[in-house]
């Protein structure tokens, strides 16, 4: 169901970000556009919805950009005969508050769900949900960032009988090894709780993620990391271990970017095979 | 000022959660052991009624089944009765059939003393696969103390609280409840996915009809009775939307079963006669999501779809999915005077939308809403959607017996009566059958065929469509008698309506008995009496203390049959077996008060037993992408235990046959001599079931079992259990039914676990689930001894099954031994050391309308001579003499010309070679132009007995002789060659 006041919250959300105040610029964030900043927002919709439970960006700036991920479980064969293939798109913006913080909003404006549960198939096309979140860069050296950031997941989701929200708080990191080289990630502590008809299910959850960065030059940089997704409570279980590789480029002189980010989960109880998102960004 | 707009966002957010997702809803979250779903159907309003009662309990030690072989309620289970219905829920511990629990609807029949049950039972699932059942592990009355029935809001409730199969983390909490006056019962489930993925959580309500039982309906264009291919692999083919299931009985109890959705205006699901599911349309359910689906299940005594329809769309107006319904009325006639539907056999009415289009009465486009069988006075009414203009369609006998007719009707304020609905008048036919010459026979058989040959091309009678028939159809072929072209009879007398036409008119009581026959040319309202005299042969024909029976037959008591225990019993009696052992699916039956009631206990023996049938797939064998059941045993003797979950038979389900067997130890009344039996071994799957252990894991009889050479050979040698291995069957259906093509393929495997040294006996049963559809005692087993009913002792009847006392036979009586200078032996399980003199006697009779061509010498697996036999100088089918074909001794030497140890197997019958392998599997494989069918001219050898038992290849077989004819003092097995 969707949220009425949900969508209200959001409609507040997005006049913050328009109202927001001009980029800032710090030492280890640099002034012009830098492929290799900043992480690529990944996981599954089911366990990062938006960008619920995703480390974040680390250097302030003003933002947006369109992910079209897709999601792929393939277990067609005996015994599971089920198949899974999610198709979204999520658009995210973010904008300074001040020169060391900004806010965020990211919803998942289309999402299409095909799922084939031993020859049942069907297909569902959903709205939401969003995050909204927080974010205060609190330490900005040349070798090195830091920013601590607090998110909220937003019950608007149409594909829902219920409704799901979530509190997050993390830190996203960067450092700067050598020339070219760049290591970025970070930490997540996030709450989603599912509350249906008058039953709440809580989860702490938490994941990390690191990634290196190479870049060929300031408009071109390429990724290899890890990213893992825990439970914490009520049981303590893993999600997802997930090596992934990616990649962002600068496109033509309009302050655009294009990136692309495969991730492929090879242990934890998360069945999807295989994620691939690719992101259109505007850094201006 | 910002940062108030943030507080804002997160103050709203909270408001959001209160707001929706607050509102409690029975266990739509989740099940947390205290949640209680509220009553389905709330919009329905409770009916009123004079003397409103209403109850609840724990079945305890009495018995609380009602009419109806497939009442099953036992000790334990949940037992919710009012005015109107019964209802049996069974104890979470008490599975049945596809269902991994109980907390389905096990018994679910009218309080009208002339109804009964017929469910097998409906259960709830989430998904097509066994991991998606739901299994219930608690179940909670609710009664409110105090209530009276006549209070307002009386109701009585069981809740079971449960889980998919296989994921806890989806919880389903299921309410059934009943109310006073009310003709059904209100379910409730629901379901939470607290499992972290979404999902398509298809729940859904499966009517596990069982194939040959209730005929399912579902209004919708080209639907009603007809229904969709069902392909396991392309399930969206069948897949459909409608406003309501219903299904109506071809035998008796009489009763219809309706089910509506309460809170969708439609269910979703496929529709066919082994299963049915009606659940909630598709859809995704997100991780932390949950949903409910209400729905009335509804039960109405009567022929035909009509009562139960009735209930469907009465409550579909009440919970305001539809107008209220119209009754329309009228009469059925024939030449103007109104016909005696004879319970639908004689006149039913299909009523439907037209087609649009040239022909409105296209089945493919046409939209059935009901159908409606006359009463006695040829008068009906039917119920059906206001404001519709609708063609009703009278059928007979399986046919369309008259033209469509149009009628319109509006709104239910006005009734509807439209007249007369004129169909072509029965004929009627009267047949005495005489045991000898002017003493009426005590039970017999009558069979009638068309003279002429029918085209291949027409469409054959059948329910709607359903369950094909034959020609003449003179009731359902899965009913009670008359059923499809055959009736019975337990006073010598058949008075029957039949369609009008030329037929030949047979009398029969077996493959024991004479024949007889006569020829009937019946026009529309015409009627005649014949005289057909059947006299029994078996004092001559069989040898003396041999008594016949059939080790695998079916009642209504196995989920899919529909014939009455009554007519079951007479059948048995009508076509002269001695002894049948039930064999009922999953349930341990005597047909005790049945045999009491007919007064037949010296005439039959019955000896309880079971056929332990699995039906979820599950075990994988390499090469095929599905999991398998691992085929059909039969064992006996047992006990019926009328208070236990299907009366002591253990739920067969996800196990190997050696464990079935080891469960099975324990419930053999006597343990000395228990009968294991593999039936069909390699019969085809039906609906992804296997149904033969043998194909189902790809044995093939040219490889051996010991050395664990394949897949196969290994599930066969091992013991999955504690103490019998898989291939530890001591009897093996040689003969299942009267298909050719399985006869030889079945003597194929048997004749390679002999050459190995796995002895096992070999049989031959009828298999037969129905009057028509296959004939009780074709084949049977002929059981030497001193036999008779009135001195049976079942252990020494087992010990001589178990030693190959046993002849198989379809007609022909084969009767063989060994004779030497040292003694004469029979076919045995022991081995014999025989003398150089040696020598087969072969003696072969029969009855005069069994045709028999040579007899043949099976040694070690291989054809190692045939003779051809005498044929009778003037054969005469309708003689009262019975033919011998054969009497004669062959030298054994002749015989066993290869050196070492042999078993030897005879056969009897008309001419069979061996056909080829053709698909690779080890095994022979008839020619489509072999399969008997009707012969062309009415002088041929087997018209008669076509006619009798359609498809028999006429064949008797003995059990092996084990030959020490190296005189070491034991047998050595051949292995295989």
């Amino acid at each position: 169901m969707t949220s009425r006041f949900g969508g209200l919250a959001l409609a507040f959300a997005m006049l913050a970000i328009g109202s927001g105040q001009a980029r800032a610029q710090t030492a280890a964030c640099g002034a012009a556009f830098d492929a290799a900043t900043n992480p690529l927002a990944g996981g599954t919709t089911n366990f990062t919805p938006a960008d619920f439970g995703t480390i974040p960006e680390v250097c302030p700036a003003a933002e947006a950009w369109l992910r079209l991920r897709g999601e792929l479980v393939d277990a067609s064969g005996a015994p599971d005969f089920f198949g899974r293939v999610i198709g979204s798109a999520t658009v995210h913006a973010r904008r300074p508050v001040t020169s060391r913080s900004w806010v965020s909003l990211s919803i998942d404006a289309l999402d299409v769900r095909y799922v084939n549960n031993a020859g049942l198939a069907t297909t569902s096309p959903s709205f939401g949900p969003a995050t909204i979140g927080f974010h205060w860069n609190t330490l900005d050296r040349p070798r090195g960032a830091l920013t601590i950031y607090g998110r909220a997941l937003l019950p608007i989701d149409t594909a829902r009988q219920g409704v799901e929200a979530g509190l997050e708080a993390g830190v996203s990191a960067r450092a700067t090894l050598r020339h070219r080289l760049a290591i970025d990630g970070g930490v997540a502590l996030f709450a989603p709780v599912d509350v249906t008809a008058g039953q709440a299910h809580g989860r702490l959850r938490t994941s990390f993620l690191a990634e290196g960065w190479w870049s060929a030059s300031p408009r071109f940089a390429v990724l290899v990391g890890v990213g893992t997704m825990l439970d914490l409570a009520p049981a303590a279980d893993l999600i997802a271990l997930v090596p992934r590789v990616g990649l962002r480029g600068a496109v033509g002189r309009h302050h655009l970017w294009l990136a692309f980010l495969a991730e492929a989960p090879v242990a934890g109880y998360d069945p999807t095979n295989l994620v691939a998102s690719g992101f259109l960004g505007w850094s201006p | 000022m910002r940062g108030g707009v943030y507080l804002a966002a997160v103050v709203l957010v909270g408001g959001a959660l209160t707001a929706t997702g607050c509102q409690k809803d029975g266990c739509v979250g989740g099940d947390d052991g205290v949640c209680l779903p509220p009553a389905g159907c709330p919009a329905l309003p409770t009916p009123t009624c004079s003397a409103p009662m209403l109850s609840v309990a724990l079945i305890d030690d009495e018995p609380e089944r009602v009419l109806g072989p497939k009442s099953l309620a036992a000790r334990g289970d949940y037992l919710l009765k009012n005015d109107q219905i019964r209802l049996v829920l069974d104890a979470p511990d008490h599975p049945h059939y596809l269902g991994p629990s109980g907390g389905a609807i096990l018994d679910l029949a009218p309080l009208d003393p002339t109804s009964g049950d017929q469910t097998n039972t409906i259960y709830q699932s989430a998904g097509l696969l066994p991991r998606d059942a739901v299994h219930y592990d608690t179940a909670q009355i609710l009664s409110p103390p105090g209530q009276l029935a006549s209070d307002p809001g009386a109701y009585v409730a069981v809740v079971f609280r449960g889980r998919l199969e296989g994921d806890s983390r989806v919880t389903v909490v299921t309410r059934y409840e009943l109310r006073p006056c009310e003709t059904g019962v209100r379910v409730r489930s629901d379901l939470y996915n607290g499992a972290p993925t979404p999902n398509t959580l298809y729940l859904t309500d499966g009517f596990f009809w069982g194939d040959n039982g209730l005929a399912p309906f579902v209004p919708g264009e080209g639907l009603g009775f007809i229904e969709p291919n069902l392909d396991l692999l392309h399930i969206d083919q069948a897949w459909r939307q409608w406003p309501f299931l219903a299904a109506r009985s071809q035998s008796t109890p009489q009763v219809a079963y309706s089910a509506v959705s309460c809170d969708r205006d439609q269910a979703a699901g496929f529709n066919s006669t082994t299963l049915s599911a009606a659940g909630v349309p598709l859809g995704v359910t997100d991780p932390g999501d949950g949903f409910h689906f209400e729905r009335f299940i509804a039960v109405a005594p009567g022929a035909g779809l009509e009562p139960a329809v009735a209930e469907a769309l009465r409550v579909r107006s009440a919970v305001d999915r539809e107008p209220a319904p119209v009754v329309v009325t009228g009469t059925v006639v024939a030449n103007a005077v109104p016909v005696d539907s004879q319970s639908g056999r004689a006149a039913s009415l299909l009523f439907y939308e037209p087609a649009f289009g040239p022909d409105p009465d296209d089945p493919t486009r046409r939209k059935p809403w009901n159908e409606a069988v006359p009463l006695a006075d040829g008068t009906f009414s039917v119920t059906l959607p206001a404001g519709r203009s609708y063609r009703v369609l009278p059928y007979a006998f399986g046919l369309p017996a008259g033209p469509a007719a149009s009628f319109t009707v509006a709104g239910a304020d006005q009734s509807y009566d439209i007249g007369d609905v004129s169909i072509t008048a029965s004929a009627h036919l009267t047949v005495t059958v005489e045991s000898s010459p002017g003493v009426p026979a005590s039970y017999a058989e009558l069979v009638m065929i068309p003279v002429d040959a029918p085209d291949p091309n027409a469409t054959p009678p059948s329910v709607y469509s359903l369950f094909p028939g034959c020609i003449p159809m003179l009731g359902p072929p899965d009913g009670d008698a008359p059923a499809c072209n055959r009736a019975l009879t337990r006073n010598g007398r058949f008075d029957l309506a039949i369609p009008p036409g030329q037929y030949y008119v047979y009398a029969t009581r077996g493959p024991f008995a004479t024949l007889d026959r006569a020829e009937v040319d019946l026009g529309a309202g015409q009627s005649t009496t014949l005289s057909l005299l059947v006299e029994s042969l078996a004092s001559s024909l069989l040898p003396g203390g041999a008594i016949s029976g059939d080790f695998h037959v079916h009642g209504g008591a196995s989920y899919d049959s529909a014939i009455p225990d009554l007519d079951r019993v007479v059948s048995f009696l009508a076509t002269g077996v001695d002894m049948i052992v039930a064999t009922d699916h999953n349930v341990v039956t005597s047909y005790a008060s049945t045999l009491a009631t007919l007064g037949a206990t010296q005439s039959l023996t019955v000896v309880p037993g079971v056929e332990q049938t699995p039906n979820i797939l599950w075990f994988y064998v390499p090469g095929h992408e599905f999991p398998r059941t691992l085929g059909h045993f039969n064992f006996w003797p047992l006990v019926p235990d009328t208070l236990a979950p299907r009366n002591g038979a253990p739920w067969p389900e996800l196990l190997e046959p050696g464990q079935v067997m080891d469960e099975m130890d324990q419930l053999f009344a006597d343990s000395s001599f228990p009968v294991r039996q593999l039936n069909h071994p390699y019969s085809a799957s039906k609906l992804g079931r296997d149904q033969g252990f043998l194909r189902a894991i790809d044995y093939d009889p040219n490889t051996p079992i010991t050395g664990g050479t394949t897949f196969a050979a290994n599930v066969l040698a091992r013991t999955p259990g504690t103490v019998h291995p898989n291939l530890d069957w001591n009897v093996q259906e040689v003969m299942s039914g009267a298909s050719r093509a399985d006869w030889l393929r079945y003597r194929a495997l048997w004749f390679s676990l002999l050459s190995q040294g796995f002895i096992r006996t070999g049989t031959a049963n009828s298999d037969s689930h129905s009057l028509a559809v296959e004939r009780i005692g074709y084949p049977r087993n002929l059981i030497w001894g001193q036999r008779d009913n009135t001195t049976f002792d079942v252990q020494s009847f087992d010990q001589a099954v178990l030693a190959g006392h046993v002849e198989g036979t379809n007609g022909p009586v084969l009767d063989v031994s060994i004779k030497d200078s040292n003694g004469t032996y029979r076919p045995d399980h022991n081995p014999i050391a025989v003398q150089p003199d040696a020598g087969l006697q072969v003696n072969v009779t029969a009855a005069p309308w069994i045709p028999v061509d040579e007899v043949r010498f099976f040694v070690n697996g291989k054809l190692a001579g045939r003779a051809s036999v005498t044929q009778p100088a003037q054969p005469n089918p309708f003689s009262t003499q019975p033919i011998t074909y054969m009497s004669q001794r062959f030298p054994l030497s002749t015989l066993l010309t290869s050196p070492g140890d042999a078993w030897l197997v005879v056969e009897a019958g008309m001419s069979q070679d061996t056909p080829p392998d053709t698909d690779g599997d080890g095994l022979p494989d008839l020619l489509d132009s072999d399969i008997p069918t009707r012969p062309g001219d009415v002088n041929d050898r087997r018209f008669d007995l076509e006619a009798i038992a359609p498809g028999v290849w006429p064949t008797a077989f003995s059990n092996p002789f084990f030959i020490d004819a190296d005189g070491d003092g034991q047998w050595t097995p051949p292995g295989l060659q």
